[in-house]
């Protein structure tokens, strides 16, 4: 039950490589942030500064306002689990669970008590005197984070924990935490490489790359504005498609292909006049497009290859002449055919655009 | 796990490993086979001729007083040399796992004496105690214990014990190293993130985790202790003062080629087989199937 600030943190490694370049980010008690990224973004060092286990080179962490950028991992009142889930192989479930109480000096009867609760909430009753690595990936998945409840910590750090299990276990344990985070209220940090995983579980998001918070908010409101071409393609799957263009000599449209070569142009909901000739990108989200609509432009496009899901299709297309991709999702299921040539309409309540040259979003 | 020999031919594996037979029955089957015959003999004095005498060679060393000396020497020796070579090199691996610049020299460095001949290793030591003339022996001295080796059968037994586990320690030391890099980092984190203070983390998890590298290590430095110590003990302090550092091996060698009583020397070594073996066993038996945890 905490806070946690970022304040303009910055991680620099002895060999002068920077990690983390100045995050600023509050996080409310009881919230569940996911720091996503792909790998070598920054996510995972930002988590462990929190917990201690990097140095902080720059700016200030607090957790309940209290700066710990000196403090000991074990004086930060934290829990973590680790991808590996980082089990003490020789010790059973129950002295796993109940090692760091031990270290805290906890009385014992106090120990066993929170080591059964944890144990029912958990599932993991039964299990209590096996040792890891008589247990499934699931199951060692529960005692990490049974390890983690029974110290009741200010803040759990995740630091991608379903990464070792399959997809279907992935889906339950991802259910699972988000259950006992909200039922337990405890602040919660979340690292993870899987968008679908963030957009799912996160209260709010974090999107990272090379060190730079590039967005910071509630995943919806990600989803539906993403402030960089970035993030615009790394949120959502698949993600966002992402045209190159110009705005036409009126303003009211964005003419497709680099400097506009391919001629095709794309009418704007709110017209931009003054910037003719500003070289845009255009991105709209695969289920925005329109396949045979009965108004507006139409683009044709050639299918390259189809994935039915059963519950829709997705449809990997080719524009025309420039070679850019565009993927198409379709509700419902529909015939593949390798030479489909679909006419497409862009919806113009859904289009998104991003100045080339900064890939930053620009406002209507 | 082959269901069949990928071998056509059905002699063709035992010509390939005939070699190794040929070798292993020329160089330890025959000369232990051999052993075993020569300690059922008597010889006369000039070793014109023998006589067979059944047991009583061992009969005769289990009755001599000197035997029990040397077999408590060796109880003694190969603790000692264990337990130090042991405990400095586990004390060694830690801090060499925690340097980060350097850590190359550093381990090398830890290694070399591992490269030196035992008997040139026995000669450093005796050269650095040697009452008269040796470094170490002289600041000993003016710490205020009068040191010699050569008449006090405790500074004997020590000095051969720490030149026997020097030598050891190289060996330990990797071992150690090995199975300290092989702990992932996450469970000293993960134990760190627990409130379990440095001291707490080496006992509670990383030591456990290290025991069948113990394990393996402590037969294996036993089985040092009393086989391979020979030639250091002998360069050192060849078994003295009066036979107070003569371990098993040492008196095999000096009532053999020194006494030339070949049927108790033989009777000896037997003996000594017997306990390679008993240690062989125990290594197998437990250090391949891995002490769990």
């Amino acid at each position: 039950m905490a806070t946690v600030d970022f304040i303009g943190v910055e991680k620099t490694y002895p060999n002068g490589h920077k990690a983390i370049h100045g995050i600023n980010l509050n996080i409310t008690d009881g919230e569940f942030v996911v720091l996503v990224g792909p790998s070598g973004c920054g996510k995972s060092t930002l988590l462990r500064m929190l917990a201690g286990l990097e140095t902080v080179t720059g700016g200030e962490i607090r957790i309940d306002g209290k700066v710990v950028n000196r403090l000991e991992p074990a004086d930060r009142d934290i829990a973590m689990v680790f991808q590996n889930y980082a089990l003490y192989p020789h010790m059973s479930v129950r002295e796993n669970m109940a090692y760091g109480l031990r270290n805290r000096k906890t009385p014992v009867d106090v120990i066993e008590k929170r080591v059964a609760e944890a144990a029912k909430v958990l599932g993991l009753e039964g299990m209590l005197d096996r040792k890891p690595k008589q247990l499934s990936g699931g199951q060692r998945q529960r005692v990490a984070m049974g390890r983690a409840i029974v110290r009741e910590p200010k803040a759990f750090l995740f630091d991608e924990p379903l990464s070792n299990l399959d997809a279907k276990l992935r889906v339950q344990m991802r259910v699972e935490i988000r259950r006992l985070q909200r039922e337990l209220n405890t602040t919660a940090i979340y690292v993870t490489h899987d968008q679908v995983e963030a957009m799912t579980m996160a209260d709010r998001l974090v999107v990272m790359r090379d060190g730079v918070a590039q967005q910071i908010g509630r995943p919806l409101d990600v989803y539906a504005k993403p402030r960089t071409t970035y993030v615009a393609a790394f949120i959502g799957s698949p993600g966002m498609n992402l045209l190159e263009g110009v705005i036409s000599a009126d303003g009211s449209a964005v003419v497709l292909g680099k400097n506009g070569a391919m001629g095709r142009s794309i009418a704007l909901p709110v017209a931009r006049p003054g910037e003719t000739g500003r070289p845009v990108v255009l991105g709209i989200r695969p289920e925005h497009l329109l396949i045979n609509p009965q108004q507006g432009d139409t683009v044709e496009v050639r299918s390259v290859l189809t994935e039915p899901l059963g519950a829709d299709t997705i449809k990997y297309t080719l524009l025309p002449g420039c070679g850019q991709s565009l993927t198409v999702r379709l509700p419902g299921t529909h015939p593949s055919g390798d030479t489909d040539v679909l006419a497409v309409g862009f919806d113009p309540a859904h289009l998104h655009l991003f100045d080339e040259a900064t890939g930053l979003r620009l406002e209507d | 796990m082959h269901q069949s020999s990928p071998f056509n031919h059905r002699l063709l594996p035992y010509l390939l490993v005939l070699p190794q037979i040929a070798v292993t029955l020329a160089f330890f089957i025959w000369p232990a086979l051999n052993a075993v015959w020569l300690s059922t003999r008597q010889e006369d004095a000039f070793g014109l001729s023998s006589e067979f005498v059944g047991l009583e060679h061992y009969i005769a060393i289990f009755h001599d007083g000197t035997y029990t000396r040397a077999l408590v020497n060796t109880a003694v020796f190969s603790t000692g040399v264990t337990v130090v070579s042991l405990a400095l090199a586990l004390l060694l691996a830690v801090m060499a796992d925690r340097v980060v610049r350097g850590a190359m020299v550093y381990k090398t460095l830890l290694i070399w004496p591992y490269a030196v001949a035992p008997a040139v290793a026995g000669v450093i030591w005796w050269l650095a105690f040697n009452p008269s003339i040796g470094v170490v022996a002289y600041f000993i001295n003016i710490l205020g214990y009068d040191w010699n080796h050569l008449i006090k059968a405790r500074d004997a037994m020590m000095l051969v014990i720490f030149a026997a586990a020097w030598k050891q320690i190289s060996y330990n030391f990797l071992f150690f190293l090995a199975g300290l890099q092989a702990i992932p980092r996450s469970l000293i984190e993960a134990a760190a993130l627990d409130g379990a203070s440095p001291f707490r983390r080496f006992w509670t998890v990383i030591f456990p985790l290290l025991s069948p590298t113990t394990f393996f290590l402590l037969v294996v430095n036993i089985i040092y202790a009393f086989f391979d110590t020979f030639a250091l003990i002998h360069a050192t302090t060849a078994g003295g003062p009066a036979g107070s550092t003569e371990t098993l091996v040492l008196k095999v060698f000096m009532d053999g080629f020194v006494g030339l009583d070949l049927g108790g020397s033989s009777a000896q070594s037997v003996v000594l087989m017997v306990m390679v073996m008993a240690l062989t066993v125990v290594q197998f038996r437990f250090v391949e199937r891995k002490v769990q945890y």
